[in-house]
């Protein structure tokens, strides 16, 4: 310790040092806040939004900082020829990150739910700058893997932060008007200010009137007075020529309804495309978790609205969290409540909407993993008590007071080829309607990082508890093992048990010839369950959370022996 | 060069008479080659991806002009592994198709695209050397979900290259031999005072000793149980995913982006045409209420079906469990979707009806076919069964859906005239009248009526919700000294039923020449021209 000491008391020096030699005096310029690394290697603004370009840049630094604990992959090109990419972080000389329980973050599967993948980025910059002086992050990544996708749909992206409009689908060709041809009249920026706005014309007998208290909004005529505008809806031509603005532009679609379990087709589920993973994002992601078996626990980022969605999605599915399983999420999802205010822990068909193929049922039923979708950032995250019941005045006064007017752009005149002399202006897409303003972004990102770090710290945790032999006449031994789960989440879920959807965990004895093996129900009542073929490694169907599951072996002679527990979520361990 | 033409067809007429037996994957593959180099502008052959197994995925397709705005029918066989006969409809519908004197003018206003075999791997299993009623692909999966993949398969106990029955005299059994033919094992019922004698089993040992008998074997998917209507996730040989196989997704991929499909006709050994199937709206667990236009579409087919091809309304077929082909053709697909197993035994004795084993056998007799079971014959210390009496015998496998080759030749030719009747059905835009009324000068009232001339609507009850249906697309071709007072120059409208007109009008400014295009991919195209 004296010696790791002295060492950087010397490294300290030669710098100061060399500070001196080029004539300059050594100035600390920043003292730790509490919880934030002081001097991190990778900078990263936690108040701006990132493109494509961006994000990969911010991936690269971290791999190329921290080596051992951060790897960066593409699991996958986009419809638009676009890298995904997948971040592993883990303390890679303590054991192979894809044998321990990993956890699943990935974000902006809608293209104009941005925030997100800063909050994935987050996540792994916390871990990674923390990493040397926090011995829970230590512990954590000696014992966890985390995946992080920051942007499973680059392509939304960058039409969202590169171009003038916003997608919630990526950019796969859609007829959505349904007239033979795909994508031929969207959205457009007719004024080339870099936002596609609203249009509206001038109109004594108009359906809306400028608002008094806020004169960049439009409000319906109240009746006593004439109107002043008509509102035409987003910029836009009839490019088609069939009588309609904007009716089939770029993608149209929902990727989010794009996942194999419960899968609906379109006229059913709006959204839905021709069968589950038909597009290539969900296809690559979909490859990663059926190649990484080990993952046990997933949140998916959305906006918005400040909801900790458990599933299932769909009602049909009410039956399919057990009782047991549903106590995991109501103790992960009620922390999550205390730990980020304003969010409320829910379930999705119950409290927002039904989803038929939607990504967290994949992750639930089709993997078994334990999965919520986080849809951040929330108007009351604007002001505190204040504008009750009157949201859509709060965000006005908040534009206006705390922004000083940027989420808006002012009403200009244009002359446009169909509706003649209009103007264009409104709400930009970044406004705080759905997107954090940026003062507000790095403690929301925090907040959630620590949201999915307690997710992830519940992932099973299995340990060979216990190990007693007692010898038996005729030269054998029974010899019981008691395995346990220190941790909230089980290794597999009921529904996981019922239909088989990932193996069972094994847990073996090498070393003596086994004449008897059997996972115990009551080891004083001696009542267990014998499996009659490879008695040596018994095929056991879940380690329950903060449980324990006792074997029991008979074997011939005094040979060594060492056991094994090998389990697809919880890892490997052996005694 | 007409000498080697006149030998190839001679040579290629004798190869096809000589077939004594159902075509493998190089035979089929060589008839399908055959037609392409034999009606090259009529015909374009194309591998949809290779299966695990190493076999193209073909299709067939028989089309002139612009083909992909024609109505279209889609054909497919293999959709069960089990049913060679399908195959060889698909193929010989094909080959009939091309050599009718009339093709080219039906292809002149109508495409076809037949996949002789969607599941190559599935059916090859009739020709290998150990032979098995085999439904799946060659992707190894791990069937019965045990973490250990193809651990349990078939074995062939009795050294007859076949895979049939095996029964253990048990007392846990529940089957005895049935009174009607003792061969046959049924299960015992209570109601009748049977108590059961029988464990009726495949042939085999359970390896990996799990109760279940050959339940992981070497594959795979079954292509029809793959689909997304009332799939369900993990259940055995259905694929952890619906479309998750290189078959499905490259029979799905091709469909939905064929938007002149309007009928699909499958041979697997469901059937919903001699016995006509009411059309039921799709809900998310299931059916939905009747589409009722829908219905008197299935019975028309059904009609033409038991005309043209069998007079045996209620033939033994399977039921559907979740994830086939044909009922994701109308359900999810949108478009008419009909299956047939084209062949099926009839028996004399009404004791056998509702089972397909006694039936079979009734049948055979009938026929004077021998050897098609195999002999009930002890096995001699079972693993599984070390004291009890275990034997092996049943029907020989693929022989209750596969009728004697002899008879192949017929029934492709029966379903041939069945097509081209279904052919004629099809939807068909028309223009009825484009006209002009002048109201002054240079300004015009312009009125299209367009017609669907077919039985079939453009787009059915289901097709009219889903996003891969196109609507009926009118685009009105002005010239630069033309302008519309009223109206929009491209007009859309979802759906015309059969025989139903529409008309539409504009108010047109100008004078020359004015045409209009209208159509929809699933009932073709139509335009006409008018001066102003």
């Amino acid at each position: 310790m004296k010696k790791i000491l002295s060492c950087t008391w010397i490294f300290a020096l030669a710098v100061c040092a060399s500070a001196a030699l080029h004539g300059q005096t050594y100035t600390p310029q920043y003292f730790k806040a509490s919880g934030t690394p002081v001097n991190p290697k990778v900078k990263v603004s936690w108040n701006r939004y990132h493109t494509n370009a961006g994000i990969e840049a911010i991936c690269k630094e971290m791999v190329k900082a921290y080596p051992h604990l951060v790897r960066l992959q593409s699991i996958g090109k986009s419809v638009g020829n676009r890298d995904i990419w997948v971040l592993t972080v883990s303390d890679f000389s303590k054991g192979n990150p894809d044998r321990k329980p990993a956890m699943w973050v990935d974000a902006n599967i809608h293209g104009n739910e941005i925030q997100g993948s800063e909050m994935a980025l987050y996540i792994a910059w916390y871990l990674t700058e923390n990493f040397h002086e926090n011995a829970y992050i230590q512990e954590l990544l000696e014992q966890k893997t985390f995946y992080i996708a920051p942007t499973i749909n680059p392509d939304g992206r960058a039409v969202f932060t590169e171009e003038a409009g916003s997608l919630r689908s990526g950019i796969f060709p859609v007829d959505n008007d349904r007239d033979g041809v795909a994508d031929e009249d969207g959205h457009q920026d007719l004024n080339g200010d870099g936002f596609i706005t609203q249009m509206r014309k001038k109109n004594s007998n108009g359906t809306h009137i400028i608002d008094p208290n806020y004169p960049n909004r439009l409000i319906p005529t109240p009746v006593e007075v004439r109107g002043q505008y008509d509102l035409l809806g987003n910029e836009g031509l009839d490019v088609d020529g069939d009588g309609r603005v904007g009716e089939d532009g770029q993608g149209g679609y929902d990727p989010n309804r794009d996942y194999g379990y419960n899968w609906q087709p379109n006229f059913i589920q709006s959204g839905a495309l021709k069968y589950p993973f038909s597009l290539p994002e969900s296809q690559a992601v979909n490859n990663f978790l059926m190649a990484h078996p080990n993952i046990a626990g997933g949140q998916y980022f959305h906006n918005s609205g400040a909801m900790l969605l458990s599933p299932p999605g769909s009602e049909m599915d009410a039956n399919n969290i057990s009782r047991s399983d549903r106590a995991v999420y109501d103790a992960i999802g009620k922390k999550g409540e205390e730990i980020i205010p304003a969010y409320r822990y829910m379930v999705i068909y119950r409290d927002l909407y039904t989803v038929y193929g939607g990504a967290t049922d994949w992750g639930t039923f089709g993997r078994g993993i334990f999965t919520f979708s986080n849809e951040l950032w929330h108007a009351d995250l604007m002001y505190r008590g204040a504008f009750q019941g009157d949201r859509a005045s709060m965000m006005e006064e908040f534009n206006k007071t705390m922004l000083l007017g940027d989420a808006y752009v002012p009403w200009t005149e244009f002359d446009h080829p169909v509706y003649g002399k209009i103007e264009i202006g409104g709400l930009k897409k970044n406004s705080p309607g759905r997107l954090h303003p940026g003062f507000l972004l790095e403690a929301d990102a925090h907040r959630n990082a620590i949201f999915v770090i307690y997710h992830a710290y519940h992932m099973p945790q299995l340990d060979i508890a216990s190990v007693t032999e007692k010898t038996l006449e005729g030269g054998y031994r029974q010899i019981t093992a008691e395995i346990t789960n220190s941790r909230l989440i089980p290794t597999h879920s009921s529904f996981d048990i019922q239909n088989k959807v990932e193996r069972p965990n094994w847990i073996s004895i090498s070393g003596p010839e086994v004449v008897v093996g059997m996972v115990m129900q009551d080891v004083y009542l001696n009542q267990g369950v014998e499996q009659k073929v490879n008695p040596q490694k018994l095929a056991v169907a879940n380690i329950p959370g903060n449980g324990k599951v006792i074997v029991r072996w008979i074997v011939k002679g005094n040979q060594r022996y060492s056991i094994t527990v090998d389990s697809a979520k919880g890892g490997v361990v052996s005694k | 060069m007409k000498k080697l033409l006149l030998f190839t067809l001679i040579v290629g007429f004798a190869a096809v008479a000589s077939a004594q037996d159902y075509g493998n994957y190089a035979q089929i593959t060589r008839r399908a080659q055959a037609l392409r180099d034999k009606y090259p502008d009529r015909v374009q052959l194309k591998s949809l991806g290779k299966t695990a197994g190493g076999h193209d995925i073909w299709l067939l397709s028989l089309g002139k002009g612009e083909s992909a705005k024609h109505p279209a029918i889609a054909i497919l066989g293999g959709v069960d592994g089990r049913h060679l006969l399908g195959v060889e409809m698909a193929m010989g519908i094909a080959e009939n198709l091309l050599a009718q004197p009339d093709i080219d003018a039906v292809l002149a206003g109508n495409t076809y695209y037949i996949f002789p075999n969607v599941n190559p791997d599935a059916t090859e299993q009739y020709f290998a050397p150990l032979r098995y009623e085999r439904t799946v692909n060659a992707r190894q999966t791990d069937s019965d979900r045990d973490g250990v993949a193809g651990e349990d398969p078939f074995e062939d106990l009795n050294n007859d290259k076949m895979i049939t029955q095996m029964r253990v005299e048990s007392p846990k059994g529940t089957y005895i031999a049935s009174p009607v033919d003792p061969r046959i094992l049924v299960p015992a019922n209570p109601a009748k005072g049977e108590t059961g004698k029988y464990l009726l089993l495949s042939e085999g040992i359970d390896n990996d000793k799990d109760g279940l008998f050959n339940e992981d074997g070497e594959g795979g998917v079954n292509f029809n149980k793959n689909f997304t209507f009332m799939y369900k996730n993990f259940q055995p040989t259905g694929g952890d995913w619906a479309v998750s196989e290189v078959e499905s997704k490259a029979v799905a991929d091709f469909l939905y982006d064929a938007y002149n499909v309007h009928t699909v006709l499958s041979f697997s050994l469901h059937n919903n045409l001699s016995r006509a199937a009411r059309a039921f709206s799709t809900r998310q667990a299931g059916y939905g209420p009747e589409n009722a236009d829908d219905s008197n579409i299935n019975s028309y087919v059904s009609l033409l079906y038991n005309q043209l091809v069998s007079d045996v309304a209620n033939p033994t077929a399977l039921p559907a469990e979740g994830g086939e082909f044909h009922t994701w053709g109308y359900q999810h697909y949108g478009r008419y979707s009909f299956a047939t197993p084209a062949w099926w035994p009839v028996s004399s004795d009404r004791a056998t009806d509702g089972n397909l084993e006694l039936t079979y056998l009734n049948w055979a007799a009938a026929n004077g076919l021998s050897d098609v079971f195999v002999p009930w014959t002890v096995i001699n210390n079972h693993p599984d069964f070390p004291d009890q009496k275990v034997e092996v015998g049943g029907i020989k496998p693929h022989l209750m859906y596969n009728p004697p080759y002899a008879m192949v030749r017929e029934l492709a030719q029966k379903h041939t005239s069945f097509v081209a009747e279904l052919t004629k059905a099809a939807p068909r835009i028309s223009i009825v009248a484009f006209k002009k009324e002048t109201l002054d000068r240079n300004i015009a009232r312009v009125t299209l009526v367009i017609k669907n001339n077919g039985v079939m609507p453009t787009i059915n009850q289901i097709g009219e919700r889903s996003l891969y249906l196109k609507y009926i697309t009118t685009q009105l071709q002005l010239s630069s000294s033309q302008s519309l007072i009223q109206g929009n120059r491209k007009v859309t409208r979802p759906v015309l039923k059969g025989g139903e007109t529409v008309e539409i009008t504009w108010i047109v400014q100008g004078s020359g020449r004015l045409s209009v295009e209208t159509g929809t991919p699933t009932a073709g195209y139509a335009s006409a021209q008018i001066s102003l």
